[in-house]
């Protein structure tokens, strides 16, 4: 453990130290959005605009390749295919009245393909695996500041339209009958998803990104009474899963990834078996 | 607002003495279910035996003229006209698939009809909804949804505000609500955690947080005992000295004398008050209201399946 601290604190890598802010950073879009999907109930959608960045991360590489343009970051290209994804799915299953499963598995195929495509006709070694499966190492003091100010964005859009997001969680018509345009905030709350993936990717990659943003909401669940608690002890739970699995990654050289994915699993299992038992016990008690 | 009230007067009493003698297949109904609305079995509620609730000022609270949904091509309610005055208890009847909830549904504005008009207060209802409550079934919710009781009841403030937290005047009416339902001691609960009939209460402490003059509620007693209806009922009609209400009901039995007005809807809308109308005539109208459906060959049989 005192090998990780001086890692931290040693100037020479700042790597590690950046993957700690960032994995801080965003356990807090990821623990509030994160209940909103999972309260909500659209883990999958998540997962179908988390796969379908890998297409804006290739386009984005290959027309940095083939027409030079730099500015043209795989982050740029990520965000563009997830907000793009996110409309989709929210405008065709609002208003075309497509079945949700059909256009999610669409669009989370449809996006991986053309991402695949689109690293093959870019030379040079494009691993998707990097893309895959995240490498949090690999961000640097810019990206920092781009999750920062994505964070704040996200979270501030959040807070301020809480009441509204859960009152059309919760019961989407009634919230349209008091006038409020309920298919609007959905949209947003897609939108949101759509950030919070971008993000989630840079953290533990495009495979990994439902479990963390949806483990730590689903053990928070066991025990929050409303959104509000729901939320931040899902952010606390992310922010502490995500620390530990950089610290044993680095500790037992093993990927971050899995490393975060595992440990939050294993703490949500763990979590739903204590309150099982517990209620269980309760229940003898009282017979 | 609506031309034809003027001489629903008469119509009404033929109507009712229909109801006296018992013939329930009398001309009245028979032309309800073959879809020829007329516009005298639209009777308001001012013949019943709560006369002296009704103002009369103004429009009527709800009028439907010519209302007339369908879904994919098939008419789910046809050609109804209707309206029901100040202070109506109203409730809607009718067998299952027959468009009780499509009604409400229209009258609410979730609905966009096909043809005609819904006014509420002489209004679309999309212009009047600050005044209605509605109440959907309680059957419908996520049961694992992280909201408190008091949560779902500040849900009915929602449009008050464009965003951050709710009000001092919010949370106060909110709670004004929920001790009117008498739910205060449950207000901190997880709305996943109560029976039935407190979750059915806190939907109608949500509508009254709206401050409605009009409450609509969907089906209130489905799902929930007979011992806790009869106080949901009880709660009801202490709402209706300040409020009308219209309720879909699948039960018939506490309709008798407690109400204002039945509507038979099956397809095809027919306003009755309930004066002189005991549950028996209305059981014998609801049987023979499926019978007469039966012979109807424009629908599948499936369609009307009688609970």
């Amino acid at each position: 453990m005192s090998d990780l601290l001086d890692a931290l604190l040693d100037p020479r890598v700042p790597f590690l130290r950046y993957a700690f802010v960032a994995g801080v950073l965003s356990s807090v879009p990821f623990g509030v959005i994160g209940s909103y999907i999972v309260a909500r109930r659209i883990t999958y959608i998540a997962g179908a605009i988390a796969h379908s960045v890998l297409g804006g991360i290739g386009g984005a590489i290959f027309l940095q390749y083939r027409l030079g343009w730099d500015w043209c970051d795989p982050l740029f290209g990520a965000m563009i295919a997830a907000l793009l994804s996110a409309v989709i799915i929210g405008l065709t299953t609002l208003y075309a009245g497509e079945r949700e499963d059909t256009v999610i598995g669409a669009v989370w195929a449809i996006g991986m393909g053309i991402g695949l495509l689109f690293l093959q006709w870019t030379p040079g070694n494009q691993d998707p695996m990097s893309y895959l499966f995240g490498n949090i190492l690999l961000i640097t003091r810019g990206d920092l500041w781009l999750i920062l100010g994505l964070d704040a964005a996200v979270v501030a859009l959040a807070a301020f339209f809480h009441n509204k997001l859960v009152a059309v969680c919760f019961d989407a018509e009634f919230a349209r009958m008091r006038g409020v345009r309920a298919e609007a905030y959905y949209l947003l709350l897609l939108c949101l998803t759509a950030v919070t993936v971008v993000l989630l990717v840079t953290v533990v990659g495009i495979v990994l990104v439902i479990a963390l943003l949806t483990l730590p909401a689903a053990t928070a669940a066991q025990f929050a009474r409303r959104m509000s608690v729901m939320m931040a002890i899902a952010v606390l739970c992310g922010a502490g899963v995500v620390t530990t699995g950089l610290g044993v990654s680095y500790s037992l050289e093993v990927l971050s990834g899995p490393a975060i994915i595992l440990l939050s699993g294993g703490v949500y299992l763990a979590v739903l078996a204590g309150v099982r038992v517990r209620r269980g016990w309760a229940r003898t008690r009282t017979d | 607002m609506c031309p034809r009230d003027e001489h629903a007067g008469n119509r009404d009493a033929a109507g009712a003495g229909d109801l006296r003698s018992g013939r329930w297949r009398g001309p009245a109904f028979t032309n309800v279910s073959a879809g020829k609305q007329e516009t005298g079995h639209n009777k308001g509620p001012e013949t019943g035996h709560n006369s002296e609730r009704v103002t009369g000022n103004g429009p009527p609270v709800v009028c439907l003229k010519d209302l007339t949904f369908a879904y994919n091509g098939t008419p789910v309610v046809e050609r109804a006209n209707l309206d029901i005055l100040e202070g109506d208890f109203a409730v809607v009847v009718g067998p299952n698939g027959g468009g009780k909830t499509t009604l409400l549904r229209l009258i609410a504005g979730l609905l966009r009809p096909t043809r005609g008009q819904v006014l509420l207060f002489g209004r679309p209802p999309h212009e009047a909804r600050a005044r209605i409550g509605y109440t959907p079934q309680h059957l419908q919710f996520d049961a694992h949804f992280p909201v408190t009781a008091l949560d779902v009841v500040l849900m009915g403030r929602i449009e008050r505000r464009f965003g951050g937290p709710y009000s001092r005047s919010d949370r106060n009416a909110a709670r004004r609500a929920l001790e009117e339902v008498s739910l205060s001691d449950c207000a901190d609960l997880p709305f996943a955690s109560l029976s039935g009939g407190q979750r059915q209460r806190t939907l109608i402490a949500r509508a009254l947080a709206c401050e409605p003059d009009l409450l609509l509620l969907d089906e209130p007693m489905a799902g929930i005992d007979a011992a806790i209806e009869k106080r949901l009922f009880e709660l009801l009609r202490g709402l209706n000295g300040r409020m009308t209400i219209i309720m879909v009901s699948h039960d018939l039995s506490f309709v008798s004398s407690s109400v204002g007005s039945v509507i038979c809807v099956n397809r095809t809308v027919a306003q009755h008050p309930t004066g002189e109308v005991t549950s028996e005539a209305i059981r014998g109208l609801y049987g023979s209201d499926v019978r007469i459906i039966r012979h109807d060959h424009q629908f599948p049989e499936d369609q009307h399946r009688h609970e």
